[in-house]
């Protein structure tokens, strides 16, 4: 080609990038004052899990703030403790918080009563699909009913066990109390001897005691409700309660009810525990003031249907009732980013329910990084009934009982699901 | 000269009456018009509504179901309904007396002792004024098997450790105590008080006609005080039959319900179980238990006198 | 309290004063005795109520619990609201309670039976039952989330009501007529002859409004969301996370929270004492 005939060409596709490189961020910014068009207010609400809750959420609001600032965020928090309490009155006040963060023990009883706003089309928009998909399936079943789609999971704890391998490796039975329910019993009565004890698992009914109790009644195929819901799901789990109650009965525990769930903690500390049913949250504090001792995490031997791990997650759910609900939304999708969300779970030490980014995580901490990659993949968590907290509250007296040696297994099992059954 | 009834027919008497009655049913009602206000709008018309939701499913979140009276008739199925009735009555029946008499003691000495006795007062009353939360601590702290003050000294005295929440026979008891450790200084206060306010010169003639002090106390000083008593007795019914923040703080109604109460049944309905029709129906039913004691407390109290 | 004659024999004898002594002594060291942990734990840097085994006294001593309650909570605010609230609740509740009491206690009027019942029943109902039909209320008054709301609903209980009636049952009827018959209206026999006499109780009575205010729990938890408005007791509450109870800062809060109330106390105290003095002078 000629000189002139090749300068042409280039330059006119110089104009061609050019405009195209001038054309590209106007077209993006129209697009992002589209997004940025979001005006309003939002009140999110939470519970705190950690002391510095609202620096955290501080942090997540000012990068939402970078994309849409026409929106004013305001944070705020319940108190777990009371959070029905608090929660109810938001709703019945007629303008509750527009983004909720509610766990999946009470967030059913809400969605029946109408008062959460149904997110299927939101969830199911093809711009979000990337980002559907990377939280993983058990996550989004747990929450979802047959009636809608109720919130975005985000967060999790898992309720892991600590062991103490001094204690299991002084007995000899580090290598083996993990593999069948009797050898965990022969390490714990191995392990126990004058102020120590084997095992340690949560009693108390304050406690929400039944999240130990779970993955040994999962292990066994049995659940609280049936596949259909349709009545109770216990038969089959005779048997782990009365492992259960045995252990409680081989006085490998602290007697029943005599420490709380934090007294155990204490207790496992000081090395006075060799298998401490807790959860995930509590490496921080192991992490931060390293007791005299090594230590590791596990789950529970396995059961004749599996190995399970228990864990309990929390959703973000819109109000009903919201008057800003795209604005909801769209602070939604930013929360359970992945780099927001991951920034925040690795600062308040709790799992993330999404797969892509669980490399990137927990970097120094190696036994959040075990728990993220090898326990979340095992979680069976519980079925989002409406009843569901009613019923585990009701039954758990039940099992209290039970541990104290006035029922056997199978008399536990048949009492809780006559009461599951008349509550369903 | 004063106007004799004579002066006035029989029904210029029954008019003057008439109005002298009105007059003095209007100064009553401007005494009670504060109280009455605020009392219909902040608790009569809220028990009212109690009262429709007791008839209803739902009614708070969702729209109201009408139910007729199936709550009702739940309320005399449900066996832990009569448990909580049971708890609450047990735990009346031993924290009431118990903190009377140990109230009583602390009274008489206070009024006894003249020096210090300003700090020991505040000092007495201090438990009575912490929240909730914190006398859990504490307690949390004191019963501990291992570490607690009381297990310290049980154990040196028995060798045993107890294990005062965690077992169902002591559970109750266990509450019972702390409420007594709470409420001892409030009683005490109260008590010395009425002990204060009583006429000195009765004293004095019993003094001369040589009656002792133990004397004078059992003749004198109990009868006199019935007044103090009799409101005593009734004001602890109605509140600890509404016994709750403890429950709810410190075991949550276990273990195995032995320390579940009306009130706490009727928090968790509401809330936690997200049953309000239910809840509406169980305050009235811890109603009926505290109308029915206390009037019960009256009859027999009247009686004595 | 110098010269003032007691009940028992113009003067207890000693025996008498040393087993009270030893009474309130023993009564004394079992209220405060647990408190020492609560003090020990909020000078420590600790988060667990326990270590093994327990270091009964800090050591190093840390200041940092109550530096963190001003620094990282609106502390301060709960204090300012709560001795507010409870304040402005006693100095109503001592009118509308006082003349409440009088008339029942001594009017006789139509309808009397049915209003003492009323009020009486009520006392029975339960502050949980109440909570939401009272929470809509309050919003369709338009004043929830304010300071308002923790004000008026507290002003309807009447168990107030029937602790002043108590004391001025106490009060003989032979002054009241006597001063109906030098011509004095209701009010100011009210004021004149049975307010003086009951001073004592009126002084239980304003201490047990008081605290019951101060230590208030359920109610505000509901009513108010702001947390600058909020009172103590629910914001001790939100200082515990979920899985770790930071005990250090909430006995900090603890102790901090029960200064106000037992200095009021103090003064009530002497108030009560200063007046039951002069009145058995005065005989």
């Amino acid at each position: 080609m000629s000189a002139k005939k090749m300068r042409g060409y280039s330059r006119r596709r110089f104009l061609n990038l050019f405009g195209g490189s001038i054309a590209v961020p106007f077209v993006l910014g129209a697009l992002s004052s589209r997004a940025a068009g979001l005006a309003g207010k939002l009140v999110m609400i939470k519970g705190p899990h950690s002391a510095d809750e609202a620096k955290f959420e501080a942090e997540i609001i000012a990068d939402f703030k970078k994309g849409n600032p026409g929106v004013d965020v305001e944070f705020t928090t319940y108190d777990w403790a009371n959070m029905n309490a608090q929660l109810t009155a938001g709703f019945a006040s007629g303008s509750p918080p527009d983004v909720q963060y509610l766990v999946d023990l009470i967030y059913p009883a809400y969605a029946e009563r109408g008062v959460l706003q149904d997110m299927t089309t939101w969830v199911n928009d093809p711009a979000w699909k990337s980002e559907r998909d990377a939280i993983a399936p058990f996550a989004w079943s747990l929450a979802k009913s047959s009636k809608g789609i109720w919130g975005v999971p985000v967060l999790g704890a898992v309720y892991n066990i600590f062991v103490n391998l001094d204690l299991l490796n002084a007995a000899g039975v580090a290598g083996t109390w993990q593999k069948s329910y009797a050898d965990m019993m022969a390490a714990a009565k191995a392990t126990t001897k004058g102020d120590t004890f084997g095992v340690s698992l949560r009693t108390r009914v304050s406690d929400f005691a039944f999240w130990d109790w779970f993955p040994y009644i999962h292990n066994a195929g049995a659940d609280i409700l049936n596949k259909d819901w349709s009545g109770h799901g216990l038969a089959g789990g005779e048997d782990a309660m009365q492992f259960l109650i045995d252990l409680h009965k081989a006085k490998v525990t602290p007697p029943v009810g005599s420490v709380d769930w934090q007294g155990q903690f204490d207790l496992f500390k000081a090395g006075k525990i060799a298998i401490y049913h807790g959860e995930t949250p509590q490496i921080n504090e192991l992490l931060a003031s390293p007791p005299p001792f090594k230590w590791d995490v596990a789950y529970a031997p396995p059961g004749p249907k599996g190995q399970t791990v228990m864990g309990n997650f929390g959703i973000l759910s819109i109000a009903a009732a919201s008057k800003n609900k795209d604005a909801a939304w769209a602070f939604i999708k930013h929360w359970a980013s992945g780099p927001e969300v991951g920034r925040f779970a690795g600062e308040v030490n709790l799992q993330v329910v999404r797969t892509d980014i669980v490399n990137q995580l927990y970097g120094d901490k190696p036994q959040m990084q075990k728990i993220q990659k090898e326990f979340v993949p095992r979680v069976k968590g519980v079925q989002p009934h409406p009843k569901i907290l009613t019923m585990l509250q009701q039954i758990w007296p039940v099992a209290e009982d039970s541990y104290l040696g006035n029922l056997t297994g199978n008399d536990a099992i048949a009492q809780m699901g006559e009461i599951i059954n008349r509550l369903v | 000269m004063a106007a004799t009834p004579s002066q006035f027919s029989a029904i210029e008497h029954q008019t003057r009456r008439a109005s002298a009655a009105l007059r003095r049913d209007l100064t009553a009602y401007a005494f009670l018009a504060p109280i009455l206000l605020f009392f219909i709008v902040f608790m009569a018309l809220p028990v009212v509504w109690l009262f429709y939701l007791s008839f209803q499913n739902d009614g708070i979140l969702a729209p109201a179901r009408f139910a007729g009276l199936d709550n009702w008739r739940r309320t005399f199925a449900d066996r832990l309904v009569l448990k909580c009735i049971g708890n609450t009555l047990y735990y009346c029946l031993i924290a009431i007396p118990t903190v009377f008499v140990l109230g009583m003691i602390v009274a008489l000495s206070l009024e006894t002792i003249r020096r210090g006795a300003a700090i020991l007062r505040v000092i007495i009353y201090f438990p009575t004024l912490q929240a909730s939360l914190i006398v859990a601590l504490i307690w949390t702290f004191m019963i501990h098997p291992d570490f607690g003050l009381l297990n310290i000294v049980i154990r040196a005295a028995t060798g045993v450790k107890m294990n005062f929440l965690g077992n169902p026979a002591s559970a109750m008891p266990t509450i019972a105590m702390i409420e007594v450790w709470k409420g001892l200084g409030f009683w005490a206060i109260l008590f010395l008080s009425g002990l204060l306010a009583l006429p000195l010169d009765l004293y004095h003639a019993a003094e001369l006609d040589g009656a002792g002090p133990v004397r004078r106390f059992f003749s004198l000083t109990l009868p006199l005080m019935k007044p103090t008593f009799y409101f005593a007795v009734i004001f602890a019914t109605i509140v600890n039959l509404q016994l709750f923040d403890s429950v709810f703080v410190l075991t949550d109604g276990g273990p195995v319900n032995s320390t579940a109460t009306i009130a706490w049944y009727i928090y968790r309905s509401l809330f936690t179980f997200s049953d309000p029709g239910f809840g509406a129906t169980l305050s009235f039913v811890l109603v009926i238990v505290v109308v029915s004691l206390t009037a019960l407390q009256s009859w027999l109290m009247r009686a004595r006198v | 309290m110098p010269g003032r004659p007691s009940r028992l024999a113009l003067e207890p004898s000693a025996a008498a004063r040393w087993l009270a002594a030893l009474v309130l002594i023993v009564t004394a060291i079992i209220s405060l005795a647990p408190f020492f942990y609560v003090v020990s734990t909020s000078f420590k840097e600790t988060r667990s109520l326990f270590t093994y085994p327990p270091h009964w006294f800090p050591d190093p001593i840390y200041f940092g619990n109550y530096l963190a309650l001003f620094e990282k909570h609106p502390f301060g605010w709960w204090l300012a609201n709560t001795l507010l609230v409870s304040s402005v609740v006693t100095v109503l509740k001592f009118f509308i309670d006082g003349m409440a009491a009088y008339a029942l206690a001594k009017l006789d009027f139509r309808g009397k039976r049915l209003v003492v019942t009323a009020l009486l029943v009520s006392v029975a109902i339960p502050l949980a039952a109440l909570l939401i039909p009272l929470f809509l209320i309050v919003r369709s008054l338009g004043i929830i989330d304010t300071r308002i709301a923790l004000i008026l609903p507290p002003l309807a209980n009447p168990l107030g009501v029937f602790m002043i009636r108590a004391f001025i049952a106490g009060v003989p009827d032979e002054l009241i007529q006597s001063a109906r018959m030098d011509g004095a209206g209701e009010f100011e026999i009210l004021r004149r002859v049975v307010v003086p006499l009951i001073r004592p109780g009126l002084v239980v009575h304003a201490t047990f409004i008081f605290s019951n205010q101060y230590t208030s729990f359920l109610w505000p938890l509901v009513a108010v969301r702001d947390t600058q408005k909020q009172v103590i007791t629910v914001g001790i509450s939100s200082l515990r996370a979920i899985f770790t109870v930071d005990w250090g800062l909430i006995s900090a809060a603890s102790l901090i929270a029960a200064i106000p109330l037992t200095v009021i106390f103090i003064l009530f105290q002497r108030a009560f004492f200063q007046q039951s003095l002069a009145g058995a002078l005065k005989e």
